[in-house]
């Protein structure tokens, strides 16, 4: 296989656990709250499924047991920030933390355990294309969804009334209220929706792509999504080529190394970041320009409009 | 950041204050316990005691490292009826590691296994404040002088990957053999090139391409190296990580086969299981266990380095049982060379070996020691991948 | 359902046709504040209506309870003669109430057609071409032109007026009230706003414009009813049966009279440094855009030189170069004489500053009013280790008095304080310094009647005693009877010089929109 398509099929599978996280905090930051716990949400999202699919045997449960896992725990963040008005960095910080502990502690029993995996399956006539089949079309289910999640959530955000509820929490608040909606019952829904989400990308790691449960399993990638929200400038169809890119920056090193080219590893770990860095510094305020105008007020440690 | 710090960070955050409520409590506690305890200062280190402690660095099923461990800890349950086994698992390789051998001596521990690499200054702390306890760490090697009643102890891996290594260079179809990889540590590079040496015996073109996640354990890396290994037409694989489900899974799913490490997954891959380099920690920790209750610990052998080969002794690294794979006569071929590598004049490195750049490493004929092959810094001739500085 | 609901308007009809809309006693009181007393106020359909009235004379309160914000404590209300006790801004809107309020509830992020979709009740799934036809066709009904795919982000305040007046529409309202619509508009946008007032007049809706502005209401408006400390003055009267001095009595208690500037030069002021000179200044606003593109004029000691300009024309960084705030990137600034490049040497030279923002600018939220009055620049005085206090309160005190702004108590928490309160403390303590130049931007925001007139003649008498005063201002009225000289600002340039005897409005108009000097 050609070095491209090794790293454009690596990236799109180990890509999409970040996309459906930043799928996720792209809700949530549209409404105008930032969640650094994604990362927490992800590991309670991977050890939920794998747990729940070794007790109950179907992936599919298991899958939706993290997402309800990443629900949960971006429920406590929306109960911390939105009803009691907490710093947002900080109860994120802290819920990843928690995050932490909790899986390290109820994950060990499940660390050797054996489970009914998503297993991959071909799409019958587009994986025969040459290129596009091997990369896209031969991967397991939850790639599958993810497909069709990104434009879903696209025209849930823009062509729908609860997206349109949800962007206005995220630019003006008070423009809810005066409409008589309430704003901390829309961003609340936001955050734990993108909580789902984000718990999703995190089974996905555990029951489709490494399938295995080891603790502290996400390593950074929660907050490659965070980094990859703002690269996308918080728009779903960025967020998948961003995640996919993203994702490819990660798979590089084990390609070039299986091809016997020497790698630093950590140089090429720090990828995601850079872009991100570099996106800022280069579109700087254009791409902050972008930013939902509540969520501009965050960064700015403006106590947040209700 | 590696898995092993992140776990600091997570039991840092997660426990501490237990941590200091539990400390206070058995700084309280060991003033009493010491004086009682050990009697006159002429009675032998390790005597005495109720219990025997093992910390391990991770879970003990995670079908590899501390599994193994664990396993050995299940043999000294059974040989030492009157003795206690206790066991600590996830064990970070820090103060914590002091903390919580100093707990199983509260308990009547008098002898301490501490089994991971990254344990060895907590437990030459804890030996320090302790001489009537025998603190022994496994893996790592105590370069200054050596306590009475301290030594470290480990076997000699590379030898089993070697044997390993003549299996997989006969299964191969491909002859391309995949080996996933933490860090370029001596053992480490010593297994890998073993690896090769025994494929290349058997099989001249075989070839073995490395590649690094430089994580002991991070499923998701494990993943996406064992892709680009598969995706390049390798058929067997074998690994260097602590947790080996992930990559033993990925082959079996792709067709290929495993040789594995640590510890026996043949249950994960009935298809493709050719070998694997297994610890069987029993009959050592026995004998080690028996030394020290005889009261016989300071200057045996084990208050040293300890070092055991198939030259020396029994290697508690050995081989695990075959699969289905492997044919009656590549099991001969096995043996043949186990009995050489347990002859004074056998290694897996006998001269002349060559390195990547094409130069004589070991001369024609030179049979290196356990020292030397501790220092090898090159991967030899037939292995792809560099070794990052 | 969600198309736009275009009822068709009231019919016009003859002067005793049934009110749209009729309060009758409201009264409201919050604990001791007697926001609103026995108000009545009644708007016939096919009129344009005034609500005058100072701040905190309760014009917000009454409005709130007409949109259902609040309930009144009693009082009855009644539209086209049904009685009704709107819950909610949606009952209010359901019974044809429409508010379209100062700050303009528009989001800035979404286009027109978002917006409108927000505030339209429909289902899930938003037809935004669907809805832009319909804005289309509404638009040009109304006579209100707005383009349905435009971001509101690039649209000019004018025009984002005339979307939230036409969602208003779009949503059924056969009643308009506007709050205070003309703050934020040059003159021309003003006679726009006027134009689109009086065609929905003619189409039979009634249009309420809360205001406090006599002339507005003079041109505008058919009928006015005037609220002062929560009660109804003057309910419902034709403004040309009252004189400009009535109105304002009614509104502010007491006789007013107008001020007039006698404009006399300074004497010893002839021959000395200008109090403030710029020459070819250039600077960048926060977004590094450029703000101010070589603005070169001087203000004079003994003059009041006021500036005229739609907001965002560079009057804040004007303002903050002249007093060392902020860095120009070419260009000269000086005060009496000295380039002054900081704060610090723009305050030694004798500057005094009235920000356009005091709560942002200028007030510390946890200090008290006397603390503040200590922060003025000038060294603290000491008393051994710390601070003499009691000096500084005297100080504050005399200024107090001297002013005549009556400031809050000393003791109180400036966080505490209404916009209007902190605005007067800002006044008492930068405008009872000697000083060679103030620099004043709106400084009369906020204030009542009686505290702008106090603010304005204490301009005046710094002026005289060889002050220069560099006044920013978006009331032409207030420009036009106390400044020397006016400088009009558009875009960042320096449109246009007037001197007094050439202060006209239309001339102001066009050059605050960029017309050629």
């Amino acid at each position: 296989m050609s070095l491209v398509v090794d790293v454009l099929a690596g990236g799109v599978r180990g890509g999409t656990s970040i996309m459906y996280a930043g799928l996720g905090e792209t809700v949530s930051e549209r409404s105008g709250v930032i969640n650094l716990g994604t990362e927490g949400a992800m590991l309670v999202g991977a050890l939920a499924g794998y747990a729940v699919t070794a007790e109950t045997g179907s992936p599919w449960i298991g899958a939706l047991g993290g997402a309800a896992a990443g629900a949960l725990l971006a429920s406590i963040h929306a109960l911390l920030v939105v009803v009691r008005k907490a710093n947002q960095f900080a109860s994120g910080l802290t819920l990843l933390f928690l995050a932490l502990g909790v899986t390290s502690f109820y994950g060990s029993d499940y660390v050797g355990k054996s489970i009914n995996p998503f297993t991959k399956w071909d799409v019958p006539g587009l994986s025969d294309i040459p290129w596009i089949g091997e990369i896209f079309f031969q991967n397991d289910p939850l790639i599958y969804v993810s497909y069709v999640a990104v434009p879903l959530i696209w025209f849930v955000l823009f062509r729908t009334r609860m997206g349109l509820l949800v962007r206005t929490a995220g630019e003006r608040s008070d423009s809810l209220t005066v409409n008589g909606y309430s704003v901390e019952r829309i961003r609340s829904a936001a955050v734990i929706a993108g909580g789902a989400l984000s718990g999703l990308g995190g089974a996905h790691l555990s029951i489709a792509y490494a399938n295995a449960w080891f603790e502290n399993m996400v390593v950074g990638r929660g907050f490659i999504a965070v980094a990859l929200v703002i690269f996308a400038s918080w728009s779903p169809l960025r967020v998948m080529g961003g995640a996919y890119l993203f994702g490819s920056a990660l798979a590089l090193a084990p390609a070039l190394q299986a091809r016997g080219y020497g790698v630093n590893q950590f140089a090429l770990d720090v990828i995601p970041f850079v872009l991100t860095l570099l996106v800022l510094a280069v579109l700087g305020k254009r791409t902050l320009a972008a930013a939902p105008d509540e969520l501009k007020r965050v960064f700015e440690n403006a106590p947040a409009k209700t | 950041m590696s898995a092993r710090t992140r776990r600091l960070a997570a039991f840092t955050g997660a426990i501490a204050a237990l941590a200091v409520a539990l400390s206070s409590c058995s700084a309280a506690s060991s003033g009493g316990g010491g004086g009682g305890a050990s009697g006159s200062d002429s009675s032998e280190p390790g005597t005495g005691g109720t219990a025997v402690g093992f910390i391990m660095v991770g879970p003990k099923d995670d079908f590899g490292y501390n599994q193994a461990v664990y396993d050995g800890s299940e043999i000294i349950k059974k040989k030492f009826p009157d003795l206690k086994v206790i066991t600590a698992e996830n064990v970070p390789e820090d103060d914590n590691a002091a903390r919580t051998m100093e707990q199983m001596i509260d308990k009547g521990a008098k002898i301490i296994f501490a089994t991971s690499y990254g344990h060895l200054d907590a437990a030459v702390q804890v030996a320090k404040d302790h001489p009537d306890v025998v603190v022994i760490q496994q893996g790592n090697t105590i370069t200054d002088t050596v306590e009475p009643n301290m030594g470290t102890y480990f076997g000699t891996v590379y030898e089993p990957m070697y044997l390993a290594g003549i299996a997989a260079g006969k299964a191969t179809k491909s002859d391309k053999l995949g080996y996933v990889y933490a860090f370029p540590i001596p053992q480490t590079i010593a297994n890998i090139n073993a690896f090769e040496r025994g494929a290349q015996s058997v099989n001249p073109d075989a070839e073995t391409i490395t590649v690094s996640t430089s994580s002991w354990c991070d499923p998701a890396k494990q993943r996406s190296a064992a892709d680009s290994l598969l995706s390049q037409g390798v058929d067997v694989i074998t690994q260097h990580q602590d947790c080996t489900k992930t990559v033993i899974e990925a082959a079996e799913a792709k067709g290929a086969m495993t040789v594995g490490y640590h510890a026996d997954a043949s249950s994960l891959a009935p298809k493709g299981w050719i070998t694997g380099a297994v610890w069987n920690w029993g009959p050592l920790y026995t004998d080690i266990v028996q030394t020290i209750v005889d009261g016989k610990f300071v200057g045996s052998e084990y208050n040293a380095n300890y070092r055991v080969g198939y030259k020396t002794g029994e290697n508690p690294f050995v081989l695990a049982p075959y699969g289905k794979v492997v044919d009656a006569q590549t099991k001969a071929a096995i043996e043949t060379a186990k009995a050489f590598l347990s002859t004074a004049t056998g290694s897996p490195f006998v001269g002349p070996v060559i390195a990547q750049d094409g130069s004589i490493a070991v001369a024609a004929g030179k049979v290196p020691t356990y020292a030397e092959v501790d220092g090898m810094n090159y991967f030899v001739k037939g292995v792809i991948g560099k070794l990052s500085s | 359902m969600s198309e736009a609901v275009l009822d068709e308007p009231p019919a016009r009809s003859a002067e005793l046709a049934v009110p749209l809309l009729s309060v009758s006693k409201f009264t409201k009181h919050f604990g001791e504040v007697k926001a609103n007393t026995d108000v009545d106020l009644d708007i016939l359909p096919g009129e344009v209506h005034a609500l005058v009235g100072e701040n905190g004379a309760g014009k917000s309160t009454l409005l709130k309870m007409i949109y259902g914000v609040y309930t009144p404590d009693s009082g009855r209300m009644l539209v086209e003669g049904a009685e009704v006790r709107p819950g909610s801004p949606a009952d209010a809107r359901a019974l044809g109430i429409g508010m379209v309020f100062q700050d303009l509830r528009l989001v800035p992020a979404f286009t027109v057609v978002e917006n409108i979709a927000l505030s339209m009740a429909g289902g899930q799934f938003l037809r935004p071409d669907a809805l832009a036809k319909q804005i289309d066709e509404a638009s040009a009904k109304h006579g209100l032109r707005v383009h349905a795919k435009a971001r509101v982000r690039h649209l000019s305040i004018g025009e984002r007026q005339r979307v939230e007046i036409l969602k208003v529409l779009m949503t059924g309202a056969r009643l308009v009230i506007l709050d205070e619509p003309t703050s934020v508009l040059a003159p021309q946008e003003v006679e726009a706003l006027f134009g689109v007032v009086r065609h929905l007049r003619d189409l039979g809706f009634g249009v309420v414009i809360v205001t406090h502005k006599i002339n507005e209401v003079r041109a505008i408006a058919d009928r006015v009813t005037v609220l002062r400390g929560g009660r109804t003055i003057l309910q419902g009267v034709i403004p040309s049966d009252y004189t400009n001095t009535e109105l304002i009595e009614a509104m502010v208690g007491r006789a007013v009279s107008d001020l007039v500037a006698d404009r006399a030069p300074v004497a010893g002021a002839a021959g000395s440094a200008p109090a403030l000179e710029l020459v070819g200044v250039r600077a960048n606003g926060d977004r590094g855009n450029e703000a101010l593109k070589g603005i070169t004029f001087s203000v004079a000691p003994g003059e009041l030189v006021g500036v005229a300009g739609v907001a965002g024309s560079g009057q804040r960084e004007l303002c903050e170069v002249a007093l060392g705030l902020r860095s120009t990137t070419s260009g000269a600034v000086r005060v009496c004489g000295t380039t002054t490049g900081s704060p610090r040497a723009a305050l030694k030279a004798g500057a005094v500053s009235v920000p356009e923002d005091p709560v942002a600018d200028t007030v510390v939220s946890r200090l008290s009013v006397l603390e503040h009055m200590a922060l003025d620049g000038r060294a603290l005085p000491r008393k051994r280790m710390g601070l003499n206090w009691s000096m500084i309160r005297s100080r504050s005190e005399k200024a107090n008095s001297a002013l005549g702004l009556k400031m809050a108590p000393l003791h109180r928490k400036v966080s505490e304080l209404s916009g209007g309160n902190i605005q007067r403390v800002v006044l008492t303590r930068e405008l009872s310094l000697d000083s060679t130049l103030v620099v004043a931007a709106y400084p009369s925001r906020g204030l009542d009647v009686l505290n702008t007139r106090r603010t304005q003649e204490i301009l005046l008498e710094k002026r005289n005693a060889s002050a220069g005063i560099l006044m920013i201002s978006e009331d032409l009225d207030e420009l036009m009877s106390i400044a020397d000289r006016i400088v009009v600002m558009h875009d960042g340039h320096v449109s246009g010089i007037l001197s007094a005897d050439e202060f006209d409005r239309q001339r102001i108009g066009e050059l605050m929109l960029g017309g050629a000097a």
